[in-house]
């Protein structure tokens, strides 16, 4: 056997290893996806969704609506503000790459630990308890860094020229932020939002450390209540009866129909967002 | 003219102010952990020894006579000798013990207790609890003598081979973190030889659109929440553990693996696709011109140009494992021990956190933030190594 025919195999059996990793992705990915869609198709009823409160998800669904309002409620202005001081304001200096070095820090930090300040922070020193505005607020620092990053994206898109043209029309650096760029920066905003809002719907340790597990209708966001990650973690950690394991099914179908939509929305976002700046330094 | 200047001024400085919110969180972050988990080892649970008694409506402390005592007596730590006076069953009755105290917060009690006709029992290690008997069942009177909790040893919190928060008090979490890094490595060591094979084939073999194809796939993979993963490992990991080995649970160290094997995926991969795809075409050309193959190019070429890349990919897939917590306390076991077999229940430091935390209270519940602690520095020395190979990388 010559050296190129050697070669021959050894390529081959290397190329059929990367289909098989490749394969391997798709099952799991197709698999737990599948699975999950599946079996909870026959066991999904309307009434798991809109039957009386105390069968049905309608509590789940409000207390993880809530949370995600609240989350995204402080951490949208802060994280938009940090972004646009950081690419407008202070590019490449030293506040900047510090500011960067602790935003990627907190984005590394795991969620549990997250978790753990909140309790400490939000729900004892400052007395709110278990409740969803704790909970928001743990989780608005936790998508801080999302938000940060994805606008950072969409500011960076926006050309140069733009900015020079509206300054040197006379607008000050305020005006040309929000007249100039910020319309065009701003579905690249908006998908930070959605990933942000997704991140939200599926974290579930800090949730559980600071909302709790009170399977009531929350009417305030001071109230605790549960979100539809502890549910399914709730239900499949102390499921008893088989009713439960319906339930969960229908849980977790949700939350992956949920990462669905999200992942379409970024996308189709993403692809408008791409052909109009494609168009936009086309001028 | 002049507020459309301080509009301007205003809002840059507000822009600035606000800025600084992620520093400010991150340091009341590490500042909060550190402050709540450090102190069981700087300083001890109470000052006080501390009485409790049940359906005694008058009792008299050495000397002091207390009327239908309601929540602690406290009495100073360094006492020696405590005598008790109280009526049980129309008689009078004195119960003496002797403590010996140390050094500040800490102190014993000696023993034998002479308590006749009460038992005195010993619910947990600083504790100790005498029970009169009433003549009704489930009624008897009963006093708690509670010890102050010395400070503990960090070298014992770390190396300690028992997790006993609620009677014994040990706190010794070596079995878990044992437990982590051994799910966190058996899970890079499955993960990173598939997602490196299948990132290589993404960037290097497959057609364009396919490409992009299977890129949305791994963030769709990215994005399934973490309890979704929990909840499909325990539907269908767990069964296939136990009915491939025939052990009578498959909730073990092996079903956790798998499960944070199939997490770490999406991360490892889209880093490692990124860097790969970053490699200039100039290198493949002058390989593929010296006669190298296809194959030998991307492995031989392309691969250990983007190694530091490929790297930081893999640390930042095992900081993940190391914080992962709901898909890992749901397959994992949670049994607090040393494995000797993969099929072992297996606990980890987030799992700990995250199933006390609900009734956790005094020391346990600090304890659990000194958990938090030992995760915070082994994740932010993975963060600052990712850091240091991305800036070498770029040099």
């Amino acid at each position: 056997m010559n050296y190129l025919e050697k070669r021959k195999i050894s390529d081959g059996v290397f190329l059929g290893l990367m289909c098989a990793a490749s394969l391997i992705v798709i099952i799991a990915l197709a698999g737990i996806i599948a699975y999950i869609l599946i079996q909870s198709a026959g066991m999904v009823k309307l009434s798991t969704f809109f039957g009386p409160v105390s069968e049905s998800f309608l509590p789940m669904i409000v207390s993880t609506a809530w949370t995600v309002v609240v989350s995204l409620a402080i951490a949208l202005p802060v994280g938009i503000m940090t972004a646009i001081y950081l690419h407008e304001y202070a590019l490449k200096s030293k506040a900047s790459s510090y500011i960067g070095l602790a935003i990627d820090t907190l984005a590394g930090i795991p969620s549990i630990i997250y978790g753990l300040f909140g309790l400490l922070f939000f729900c004892r020193f400052l007395n709110l308890g278990q409740s969803i505005a704790a909970g928001g607020l743990t989780l608005s620092i936790m998508i801080l860094p999302v938000i940060i990053r994805t606008t950072e994206e969409a500011l960076k898109t926006v050309p140069d020229s733009f900015r020079e043209g509206s300054l040197s029309l006379g607008a000050t650096k305020f005006q040309t932020i929000v007249h100039v760029i910020l319309p065009p920066a701003l579905p690249g905003i908006l998908t930070a939002a959605i990933l942000a809002a997704g991140r939200v719907v599926g974290e579930s340790a800090p949730v559980l450390l600071t909302v709790g597990l009170a399977r009531n209708l929350p009417k305030t966001i001071l109230e605790p209540g549960r979100t539809l990650t502890i549910h399914l973690y709730y239900l499949t950690k102390e499921a008893i009866e088989p009713d439960d394991f319906a339930h969960a099914f229908a849980a977790a179908a949700v939350l992956i129909v949920v990462v669905l939509i999200i992942n379409t929305l970024v996308k189709i976002i993403g692809k408008g967002f791409s052909a109009s700046s494609e168009g936009g330094n086309e001028d | 003219m002049i507020s459309r200047r301080l509009t301007d001024i205003i809002f840059a400085w507000l822009f600035r102010a606000f800025s600084f919110t992620g520093v400010a969180a991150l340091g009341a972050i590490v500042i909060f952990i550190f402050i709540q988990g450090t102190q069981p080892f700087l300083f001890s649970g109470g000052e006080h020894v501390r009485l409790v008694v049940e359906r005694i409506d008058q009792i008299t402390v050495n000397g002091v006579v207390h009327d239908k005592p309601d929540g602690f007596i406290e009495l100073p730590w360094d006492i020696k000798t405590v005598t008790l006076q109280f009526t049980n069953q129309g008689e009078e009755r004195t119960l003496v013990f002797n403590l010996a105290p140390e050094k500040k917060g800490k102190t014993a009690l000696l023993l034998p207790i002479e308590s006749e006709p009460g038992t005195a029992s010993f619910p947990d290690a600083f504790t100790c609890s005498v029970s009169y008997p009433s003549g009704l069942p489930g009624l008897n009177q009963k006093i708690h003598i509670i010890l102050p909790e010395s400070s503990y040893s960090f070298f014992k919190f770390l190396s300690g081979m028992e997790w006993l928060p609620a009677y014994q008090k040990k706190f010794g979490i070596f079995p878990m973190i044992v437990g982590t890094i051994y799910v966190c490595f058996g899970a890079l060591l499955l993960g990173v030889p598939i997602a490196i094979l299948c990132a290589l084939f993404m960037s290097e073999f497959m057609p364009k659109k396919i490409t992009s194809i299977f890129r949305s796939g791994v963030e769709l993979l990215a994005g399934i929440p973490s309890v979704v993963y929990g909840f499909f490992g325990l539907m269908v990991i767990v069964p296939f553990v136990k009915k491939t080995f025939n052990v009578p649970s498959g909730n073990s160290l092996l079903s956790a693996t798998l499960v944070l094997t199939i997490m770490i995926l999406p991360t490892i991969i889209a880093v490692s696709e990124k860097s790969l795809q970053a490699v200039p075409r100039s290198r493949r050309e002058a390989s593929l011109a010296l006669g190298a193959s296809k194959m030998q190019t991307s492995l031989f070429v392309v691969l250990p140009h983007a190694k530091s890349g490929v790297l930081a990919g893999i640390i930042l897939g095992f900081s993940r494992a190391v914080g992962e917590t709901m898909a890992v306390i749901l397959v994992a076991g949670n049994s607090a021990q040393l494995i000797k077999n993969p099929l072992e229940g297996v606990r980890t430091l987030t799992a700990t956190i995250a199933l006390e935390m609900g009734y956790a209270d005094g020391r346990h519940s600090q304890m659990l933030f000194s958990i938090g602690i030992v995760l915070l520095v082994m994740v932010l020395i993975l963060n600052s190594l990712i850091l240091f190979i991305r800036r070498r990388g770029d040099e």
